[in-house]
């Protein structure tokens, strides 16, 4: 495990390298100049200003010397301070993260809780009559599009029905709550939003799952252990299941990264300030320390997924752990 | 001991395949019965009917399965699953798929003999033994390797081994050496015919390799189509073959030592099971096929000269 571990690891660095390359021209190549926001609406602001602030950004200098700045600063932690509001970027990521990745964590929880039991059960009674109503309901889910069902849902279970709040993260007055009735009012304020990420991730992971149990119901080994005399759920729990979901390790581990890049489109519609409206603004903006701080955030996330895949992969895969073949 | 009766197993499709199509069939206590025949001639769905193994879409349209008395095709399934591994225990073709990946051998051995443990008197046997009797070297460290780590021989001596666990009164092995090579074949079919003989059970032994079964069957059951068209002492059956399929599979094989003969192929192929010709399905593919095979069905009879074997074939009947 040690030597497989270390060469994993080493294989990150250069492709963290090649993303931060690749990153950084491509935010370059995009037209407009990052001091366009804050000098060419502002007509007080002179020529000089103007160039003191290329100075100060050096946006004078050749890309790869921005690039070699830049890169001196982050290796040392050091992400900067947005160009926009002047306010450290790890400030602003810091306070949109929590929102974002507890929406997402909620909303991964359901998936996983609800669409794992609606893919083992469709395998389970392939072709039933619940099979194809669950399957053909979580469907619906992935056929829409998300904004609209979001718009759906806040119409009516928020302005017909009046059961949910329809934007925001707390009520107004929530700052004079007590701990668990400011909580629950987050709750009740997350219940939409999270609800419409549940609806609309269902049926990838139920119909994997599905498929996946399927195909190892069908497996030789399925038929032994039910030639023993194994009672049908110990066959499907303990000889099926195990086996079927292994590859949902790997689902997992890339659907890490995703859980701090907020859906532009349903924080825009429930007004959640979170990692999607950050990142969105800022790309137009230009505001460089802004982007490039999410991304490489995004681009560490991602690695490590892929690693702890691995690793949950050969924890749970004996033919992994031991390197194979006999 | 076992007593199959005009079994019919259909799987559903369209038309429905008939594979196994009024088999009758007796195995005794304590000996070796070979089932043998071409591929997709039924001898699986057969096996498998016993305790209804078999997939979904096939179900037992007809016929009795009588076992310890007990009427297996009435028994509902929750009954039928003591029957499963405690009392007709299987091993299957490709050992390489029918153990579990990702389950240790022990594990998979302990769970076949917690299943058990009540029914049987005396103590349960321990892992360890059982991989001992199949005759795995070094069983200890066995226990804790999973199936990727050993050979194809020592994955089927564990499928015995699992198989022996619930002490079963009948082991079914289909084609239980067809995925190995020679040397291994051997040494398990000496090794499935000693433990047949140590504790006293019977043997299904379902191969298309009449070889192999030659020196080690009490009897010979020949199927075609999805029936039984020869049946007898293994002895008399290879000496003297009576149905024309059961001599056309003798014919195939080819001669050891200074014999000058060469292997003949049948003529034409294995009838699709949900095409079976009318009559005696054998006769498009019959050196002595007259009118009346075309028409009708023989049934299994007696041999007028040699009763012991029955023969399903209008050219064996004496017509008065």
């Amino acid at each position: 495990m040690g030597p497989f571990l270390l060469r994993r690891l080493a294989a990150l660095i250069p492709t963290f390298f090649g993303i931060t390359l690749i990153s950084f021209a491509v935010l370059h190549l995009a037209p407009g100049q990052p001091v366009g926001t804050m000098t060419d609406l502002n007509v007080k602001v002179s020529m000089e200003a103007r160039q003191r602030r290329i100075a100060e950004f050096h946006l004078d200098q050749p890309l790869h010397k921005q690039y070699g700045l830049w890169l001196k600063k982050t290796l040392i932690g050091d992400f900067g301070d947005s160009w926009n509001d002047g306010r450290p970027v790890l400030e602003k990521i810091g306070e949109a993260i929590p929102i974002t990745v507890g929406i997402n964590l909620l909303a991964l929880a359901g998936i996983l809780g609800l669409g794992i039991p609606i893919g083992l059960f469709g395998a389970a009674r392939e072709n039933s009559g619940w099979d194809h109503l669950l399957t053909g309901g979580v469907l619906i889910g992935f056929a829409l599009p998300t904004f609209w069902i979001a718009l759906l849902a806040l119409d009516f279970f928020g302005v017909r029905l009046g059961w949910v709040p329809v934007s925001g993260l707390n009520s107004l007055e929530a700052d004079r709550f007590g701990f668990l009735a400011f909580w629950g009012d987050r709750l009740h304020h997350l219940l939409l939003p999270v609800g419409v990420t549940i609806f609309g991730g269902l049926a990838g992971i139920s119909r994997y799952v599905r498929s996946q149990a399927a195909q190892t119901l069908r497996q030789d080994y399925i038929r032994t252990a039910r030639a023993k005399g194994l009672p049908e759920s110990r066959v499907l729990f303990r000889h099926a299941f195990r086996n079927a979901l292994l590859p949902l390790i790997t689902i997992l581990g890339l659907s890490i990264p995703g859980l701090i890049g907020g859906s532009v489109i349903l924080e825009t519609i429930f007004a959640i300030p979170g990692m999607g409206r950050l990142f969105f603004d800022a790309v137009f903006m230009r505001d460089q320390p802004v982007v490039m701080g999410i991304l490489i955030l995004g681009a560490i996330l991602t690695l490590l997924g892929n690693l702890l895949a691995d690793i949950a992969y050969a924890a749970a895969d004996p033919r992994i752990r031991y390197g194979g073949g006999s | 001991m076992l007593t199959i009766e005009n079994l019919r197993t259909v799987i559903a499709a369209d038309p429905p395949v008939r594979a196994v199509d009024g088999v009758s069939l007796m195995i005794p206590a304590g000996k070796t019965t070979a089932l043998v025949g071409e591929s997709g001639c039924g001898k699986t769905m057969l096996a498998l009917s016993l305790t209804r193994l078999f997939p979904k879409s096939a179900s037992i349209q007809s016929g009795r399965i009588l076992f310890r008395n007990r009427e297996l095709t009435a028994l509902p399934e929750s009954e039928l699953r003591r029957i499963r591994g405690g009392g007709i225990a299987y091993i299957f073709q490709d050992p390489m798929s029918a153990l579990n990946p990702v389950l240790s051998i022990g594990f998979q051995l302990q769970e076949a003999i917690d299943l058990h443990r009540e029914r049987a008197a005396g103590s349960p046997p321990a892992p360890a033994d059982l991989l001992r009797q199949v005759r795995i070297a070094d069983p200890e460290r066995r226990l804790l390797q999973y199936s990727h780590q050993l050979s194809g021989g020592e994955r089927q001596r564990v499928m015995i081994a699992m198989a022996l666990a619930g002490r079963p009164e009948l082991l079914v092995a289909d084609e239980p050496t067809s995925a190995l090579d020679v040397s291994t074949q051997a040494e398990l079919f000496d090794l499935l015919t000693d433990l047949k003989s140590q504790r006293g059970m019977a043997l299904l032994l379902i191969t298309h390799d009449l070889r192999a079964v030659a020196r080690r069957a009490d009897r010979i059951a020949v199927m075609y189509a999805g029936r039984i068209v020869e049946w007898g002492e293994s002895k008399r059956v290879l000496a003297q073959p009576s149905h024309p399929y059961t001599q056309a599979l003798l014919r195939c094989l080819p001669p050891v030592g200074r014999g000058k003969q060469t292997p003949a192929a049948i003529p034409g192929s294995v009838p699709d099971l949900a095409q079976i010709p009318a009559g005696c399905p054998f006769h498009p593919r019959c050196p002595e096929a007259f009118e009346k095979c075309r028409s009708a069905e023989p049934k299994l009879r007696p041999l007028p000269s040699q009763p012991t074997q029955q023969v399903s074939c209008w050219a064996r009947e004496t017509t008065p």
